[in-house]
């Protein structure tokens, strides 16, 4: 058995997001080191990489910072590609990023880029996406057996103590059906692992579509060239509004059917701001604290993103909701799955993915790896097959390296509670006179 | 404990310098630097009375400035000298490039250079001391100048340039400037006004000014900072965040002058490829074009169209690339290396030939991306990209109102583009290795500055 085979053989072991550092570490090293030597047969960007920064041997975890991305490298692939729907070029940058052939994808007749994924997951490249502001998607390969890892992890909901996968619970999903995100793809493996089939809500039932959001790349490249016409842009902006009137009518019929349904277990899964209106939406109808049904999870994560909630929100929602179950992580979409939250609010470290603590530069250790770190976020993920999974995120966090500390009952590494996100490298306050159409036309549209 | 003790050997004391005096202190950290702490009301001078140089012959504003560039040149108290260590040890600009900077600074404030700004942007030194007269066609007659404004600049650091520049237009203005420095040029502009306070102590041009660091964006400062009350104008150098920040305070009587930020572009005709000694030339004035300040001006060309067929432009991208790692008067041999997120893109670029095509590598000695369409991302750090066009019309819809300078080869085709980059939004033609410009006397970002930075002020019978 191959050092990593033993990491992902871990899972539904006790112990698996506990266990000493003297024991993990070593067996990480070993499967890094066989990864790497793998993967850079098959990638030449990896290889090209480490070849530029001179990593030739893994001796310690931080030796592999080096071989770390960052987000660009998922979404680099020419924008033209898309417009000029060149989707055999797309699939070859794909390619550059993939470990298993892509020429199995049947490339006749795309439409568009939803189209062009579909294809994708008819051939087994089971891309998930993520999408900024800018419209950019980044495309991040997963082949089956990453979905089956996937889909496995989601079977122990509410680690530490763990719910029995019995499809017992309704389940209510703040979010469209399906889509290539993997919050989606995961809501859906829970859906089916523990939901009631006959109750299973959405607050959408269309497909989420990419379409939606390259469109507005499309926009922004149209004001670039001045092509864009005032109404244009009006409509952009006025198809987004339509969008959350209809969403916001939906979300009042699902607030109604949760507070029917409160007395039997259910599964809420939906952001922060959403949970806090299901409680005033459940209180305006009348709806005491503490009246859901002791096996039900509420499923939140990710920060407010901007939302005006009061400092306590956790607090006030958790009293509302009850003596009910939650399942919160930290992790992102590029991850394979995210640290779970034990019971003091700490997430664990999943075994085969390395978590790092960078300089705020994202270059360099912030210290070694004992005690309390700050720095930020960076990680590689053993398990995925289908790709190079290390990046460095934009995430601040504090990484207790510690076996045991008072705050946590469970021992093991762990990142704190607090998680905040840096300015963006460079833009702090350095001015100079150089700069781009994006200046011009973020106004607009908002982004 | 590591990050503190760092911290305390590598904080650099940045002085402020207000209305003709230095301040120092350390009392406004800031992690790498700290500051004087920031007295909002010593930034201000009131308006119930006239600015010190309201009322100062013109030709006694150009003998201060001229005798401060003197001893700049000469520098005998080090304050260039020691802004420029400062500087370099910032490192965003390569130390050849910075120190050549830097020698250049004094040229600007010789008096032939002086009065071509006054008679180029202003129109006349006559508008700056006294009343000018016209009659309209009903016979009545009115007088008009240009009367001292109460500015607020936010100046840029990407050149030390923009300090020594705003100061002298600032200067000729005769009004109050009020100079707020960026992080990434900490030291020039203070040089220059301690320079000015030895040859003119006390002199009212050099009470005039205050030069003062502050975060940009920080409310505390600019909420009650940038108001009508208290200056007429804010000039903004580039900066997408500073602009933004501007914005939120511009409102009647309170106006911006925006150096806006631009990006570069360069156009070459098919009469490159006409012999490899032209070609060996174009290849070389575009890559001074591209290199400006190691690409981090506005000026800096940072995409190249081309007409030509994929093979000559292969032959093309391989001569540029070996030139952008010469040094040159504004480039250094190797630069700072790519960025990481912008050296990813270029990897990613690398996986897609025959689309795309690079040459050279992240290291700073340049890299040139050949490609059919213009990539998304914005070049920098010396990484140009080549784009393929059957004809230079059209390349014209990739300019755009962010466009400033398109450097043309050759010069004779400028005629039959400029207007058409004008109506694209475009601002500024040049012959291919010519971006770097004297930059006043003439408009610059689509207007004449010091015009724009004066109030014009009529009496009319």
């Amino acid at each position: 058995m191959t050092a990593r085979e033993t990491l992902l053989g871990l899972l539904h072991k006790p112990g698996c997001y506990t266990m000493p550092q003297s024991e993990l570490v070593p067996l990480q090293i070993e499967a890094a080191r066989e990864l790497l030597a793998e993967r850079r047969q098959q990638l030449p960007i990896l290889d090209r990489r480490a070849r530029e920064t001179g990593v030739d041997r893994i001796d310690s975890l931080d030796d592999l910072i080096p071989l770390l991305f960052s987000h660009t490298t998922f979404k680099s692939y020419p924008n033209s590609f898309v417009q000029n729907g060149q989707w055999d070029r797309m699939t070859k940058w794909l390619g550059t990023l993939t470990t298993r052939p892509m020429d199995g994808v049947d490339m006749d007749g795309i439409v568009d880029i939803d189209d062009w994924v579909a294809r994708l997951w008819a051939a087994g490249h089971l891309v998930n996406t993520t999408s900024g502001t800018s419209g950019k998607v980044s495309f991040l390969n997963r082949t089956q057996g990453d979905d089956d890892l996937l889909s496995k992890y989601l079977q122990q909901m509410c680690w530490p103590d763990p719910i029995a996968p019995e499809n017992k619970h309704h389940v209510f999903f703040l979010g469209p059906r399906s889509g290539p995100y993997l919050l989606l793809i995961a809501a859906n493996h829970v859906a089916r692992t523990y939901g009631r089939p006959d109750s299973l809500h959405y607050l959408s039932d269309e497909r989420l579509l990419l379409t939606d959001i390259t469109r507005m790349a499309e926009m922004r490249l149209k004001m670039a060239e001045g092509r864009a016409t005032p109404s244009e842009i009006a409509a952009m902006e006025d198809s987004g509004r339509e969008k959350g009137a209809e969403m916001a009518r939906r979300f009042a019929d699902m607030i109604d059917r949760i507070i029917e349904l409160r007395h039997e277990p259910m599964i809420i899964t939906g952001g922060w701001l959403q949970m806090w209106q299901i409680m005033e939406g459940a209180r305006q109808r009348g709806v005491a604290d503490g009246e859901f049904h002791p096996d039900t999870v509420i499923q939140s994560g990710g920060g407010l993103k901007g939302a005006n909630l009061p400092a306590d929100y956790r607090e006030q929602l958790f009293q509302f909701f009850g003596n009910v179950r939650t399942q919160q992580g930290y992790g992102m979409s590029e991850m394979s799955c995210g640290f779970p939250m034990d019971h003091d609010g700490y997430y664990h470290q999943v075994p085969w993915i390395i978590p790092f603590v960078l300089d705020r530069e994202g270059v360099k250790p912030a210290g070694p790896r004992e005690g309390i770190v700050e720095g930020r976020f960076a990680y590689l993920d053993l398990s995925n097959e289908a790709r190079w999974n290390g990046l460095i995120s934009g995430d601040r966090v504090a990484i207790d390296f510690r076996e045991t500390r008072p705050e946590t009952r469970l021992p093991g590494l762990v990142v704190h509670p607090d998680i905040s996100r840096y300015a963006n490298i460079g833009e702090e306050d350095k001015i100079g006179c150089a700069g781009t159409i994006d200046a011009y036309i973020s106004g607009e549209i908002g982004a | 404990m590591t990050d503190l003790s760092e911290s305390i050997i590598r904080t650099v004391a940045v002085p402020h310098f207000i209305k003709g005096e230095l301040v120092v202190g350390s009392d406004a950290q800031y992690g790498a630097f700290a500051t004087p702490a920031l007295e909002i009301d010593d930034l201000v001078w009131s308006r119930t009375e006239p600015g010190p140089a309201f009322g100062i012959p013109i030709d006694e504003v150009m003998d201060v400035l001229v005798a401060t560039g003197e001893r700049m040149r000469e520098d005998p108290s080090g304050y260039l000298a020691d802004a420029f260590e400062a500087m370099a040890k910032v490192g965003d600009l390569d130390r050849g490039v910075l120190r050549r900077a830097y020698e250049h600074l004094p040229a600007l404030f010789a008096r032939e250079w002086l009065e071509y700004l006054v008679a180029g942007e202003l129109g006349g030194k006559d508008l700056l001391d006294d009343w000018r007269t016209t009659v309209d066609p009903s016979g009545r007659s009115a007088q008009y100048r240009a009367f001292p404004p109460r500015l607020v600049h936010v100046l840029a650091g990407n050149a030390p340039g923009v300090a020594a520049i705003s100061i002298i237009r600032g200067a000729l203005t005769k009004g109050i400037n009020l100079l707020k420095l960026p992080s990434n040029d900490l030291f020039t502009a203070t040089a220059i006004l301690r320079t000015m306070a030895e040859v003119a102590p006390g002199h009212a041009v050099t009470r005039s000014f205050s030069a003062v660091y502050w975060k940009g964006g920080d409310e505390s400062v600019e909420k009650y900072l940038l108001r009508p009350i208290f200056f007429d104008k804010l000039v903004a150098w580039g900066g997408e965040g500073s602009l933004r920040s501007a914005k939120k305070y511009v409102g009647p009587g309170f106006e911006l002058v925006a150096f806006d930020p631009k990006t570069s572009i360069s156009m070459i005709g098919r009469e490159a490829f006409s012999s490899a000694e032209t070609l060996a030339q174009v290849a070389e004035a575009a890559a001074t074009d591209c290199c400006l300040y190691d690409q981090s001006a506005c000026t800096s060309s940072r995409f190249q169209f081309i007409e030509a067929t994929m093979e000559e432009a292969e032959a093309y991208c391989e001569l540029l690339q070996a030139e952008m790692g010469k040094e040159r008067l504004t480039a250094s041999g190797c630069g700072v290396r790519v960025p990481p997120a912008l050296a990813e893109e270029v990897e990613a670029l690398r996986g897609l030939d025959p689309y795309y095509r690079v040459w050279g590598e992240c290291d700073g000695r340049g890299v040139v991306v050949l490609s059919e369409d213009p990539v998304d991302f914005h070049p920098e750090a010396k990484t140009v990209n080549v784009v393929v066009v059957d004809a230079l019309e059209n390349a014209l819809r990739h300019a755009s109102v962010a466009t400033q300078t398109v450097g043309i080869f050759p010069p004779e085709r400028k005629a039959e583009l400029r207007e058409k980059l004008a109506a694209a939004g475009a601002q500024r033609v040049v012959t291919l290795g010519s971006a770097l410009g004297g930059g006043v006397g003439i408009p610059h970002d689509g207007f004449f500055p010091l015009h724009r930075l004066v109030r014009w002020v009529t009496d009319e019978c």
